[in-house]
């Protein structure tokens, strides 16, 4: 296709915007709240998958290890744990080390008494505090753990990152949901926007026809019609998410939890707009010019 | 060149336009179609176009038979006629020069080729001090011409006029039909159908007679001959 073709698809397709100017604000309009709700599910995933990321980190598997050991095998199990592979660090912790801890938080709060008689009979074990690089691989890492010679048991921490995961792919599979749903809807609204514009310029599809018009020239600028208002409609969307996104991380961020920054994910955001608006706008265009070709 | 053969039309509500219609016409005539209201006579121009295709027989034109056009063809077939109608169908947003430009754009023309050949359909039609004029500022006669500078702007070899003056006060009329006589000394096979008795009668060109969907004269140098109701 040729430029000069390019450039007069393009100049029609904004005069349809204008022309049919109460229509394309409705279009646009309807674009931009589908995209904003999607917007709304992107950073709740990312964020909720970032959350479940840094719980990963934080998460450690305690190893205990068994009584009769001796401190050569406490090492030398150390050592094997070292070399599983998803384990990222490894922290001894003897039993009089914990049997310290666990005294000393009992004196802050003056119940040390319950510890008395015990210092002989140390009634905790040697562990190692296991942290994982991927918490996907918890299990295999037990499972591994678990098999070494002399490991007596293993706690089990990834239950919180195991239930964040769930809960970010629920919303994943939700918001997906919507977005086709929301999607439709747009698109829905963009053909009858189109369908107007069609309809007010029936006579000159009617010329263009007789003149020996292709019906990709008469489609052309009507479709960029319907992109144009979906680009529209991504451009607000951005916006709007833009600024709601850092009014919120401005008040959230510093109290509890660490949100993610917009920066991250402003470049995925434009560009699923983008193509999103682009796409329920063409297809929106699409079917509503289809059967006023007919010459 | 147009071959018409046995041709017959019946509309989906049973209405019957055109009944066994057989004629010949050669590259560079001129013909006047002509017959009362309802004779049938735009049906035969939509033919030309490919709007409608014949019931029976065949429609045959620059040995394109327009039964047998696929649909991708169509546009490319069209750009081979150019056509007026009665109501001249100019887009009243779009100047005189875009108005013609359209019909380039249309079909692909490159802009070098528009700036050049625009002036020179616009001297051909008399309208060259009318370039930057509206549709709503010409008078009849001038929009018809417009309207004739879009058909012939891309060179088609055949031009088709339905009732191009009936709408047009009789000197306008005369205007129009020596426009289009000069057309054709061009080269250009120009069928015109119409109820304009006088020039008819007067212009001594080939004339084909319907009624009732049937041809029932096809002379030339020809005349209306009826009545005008
Ligand atoms: N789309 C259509 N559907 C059904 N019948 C039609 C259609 N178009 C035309 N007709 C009928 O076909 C017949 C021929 O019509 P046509 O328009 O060809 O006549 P015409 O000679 O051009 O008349 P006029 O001089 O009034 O323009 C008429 O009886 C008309 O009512
Ligand atoms: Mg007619």
């Amino acid at each position: 296709m040729r430029t000069n073709r390019i450039r007069y698809f393009l100049r029609e397709g904004m005069k349809n915007v204008s022309r049919n100017r109460l229509m394309s604000v409705a279009s646009v309009t309807t674009t931009f709240a589908t995209l904003f709700i999607l917007g709304v599910f992107l950073a709740l995933t990312m964020n909720v998958n970032s959350w479940a990321e840094q719980i990963a980190r934080d998460c450690q598997v305690q190893v205990f290890i068994n009584e009769d050991s001796t401190p050569e095998q406490y090492d030398a199990i150390g050592q094997q744990i070292q070399n599983i592979q998803g384990v990222a660090t490894i922290e001894k912790c003897t039993k009089e080390q914990i049997f310290e801890e666990v005294k000393t938080k009992l004196e802050a709060k003056g119940e040390e008494s319950i510890l008395v008689g015990l210092e002989n009979d140390n009634p905790y074990r040697d562990s190692y505090k296991v942290s994982l690089t991927d918490l996907t691989l918890t299990e295999a890492v037990a499972e591994q753990i678990q098999s070494i010679q002399g490991v007596a048991n293993i706690t089990d921490f990834q239950e919180t990152a195991g239930i964040i995961y769930s809960i970010s792919e629920n919303i994943k599979n939700f918001s997906l949901w919507i977005i086709v749903i929301l999607g439709v809807i747009s698109a829905f609204i963009i053909s009858n926007s189109i369908k107007i514009s069609v309809f007010s310029r029936r006579k000159e599809i009617h010329i263009m026809k007789y003149i020996g018009a292709t019906n990709w020239f008469v489609r052309w600028p009507f479709l960029v019609e319907g992109m144009v208002v979906g680009f529209y409609g991504a451009l607000i969307a951005f916006g709007v998410i833009w600024l709601v996104y850092w009014r919120i991380y401005e008040s959230v961020s510093v109290q509890f939890l660490q949100l993610v920054p917009f920066s991250a994910m402003a470049w995925l955001l434009i560009g699923a707009f983008i193509i999103v608006g682009i796409v329920i706008g063409f297809i929106g265009s699409l079917i509503s010019i289809r059967k006023h070709l007919k010459v | 060149m147009v071959i018409a053969k046995n041709v017959g039309k019946v509309y989906v509500d049973g209405n019957m336009a055109l009944d066994d219609v057989t004629f010949l016409i050669q590259n560079g005539e001129f013909v006047f179609l002509v017959g009362a209201s309802g004779a049938g006579k735009t049906t035969l121009i939509k033919m030309f176009l490919r709007e409608e295709i014949p019931s029976s027989g065949e429609f045959i034109v620059n040995d394109k038979n327009i039964s047998t056009l696929l649909p991708r063809e169509i546009p490319y077939f069209r750009r081979s006629i150019g056509v007026v109608f009665q109501d001249f169908r100019l887009l009243p947003d779009k100047t005189v020069y875009e108005n013609i430009e359209f019909a380039m754009i249309v079909v692909g023309a490159p802009r070098k080729l528009r700036r050049k050949r625009i002036p020179e359909v616009l001297n051909q039609v008399g309208l060259a001090n009318r370039a930057k004029a509206y549709p709503d500022k010409l008078s009849g006669g001038e929009k018809q011409r417009v309207a004739i500078a879009r058909a012939i702007v891309n060179r088609p070899p055949i031009l088709l006029a339905d009732e191009p003056t009936g709408n047009l006060d009789p000197d306008n009329a005369w205007e129009i039909m020596n426009l289009l006589d000069d057309i054709n000394k061009r080269g250009t096979t120009v069928i015109v159908a119409t109820h304009a008795k006088d020039i008819v009668d007067t212009m001594q060109r080939r004339v084909i007679a319907l009624e009732d969907g049937k041809l029932v004269r096809d002379e030339e140098k020809g005349v209306y001959g009826y009545e005008n109701e």
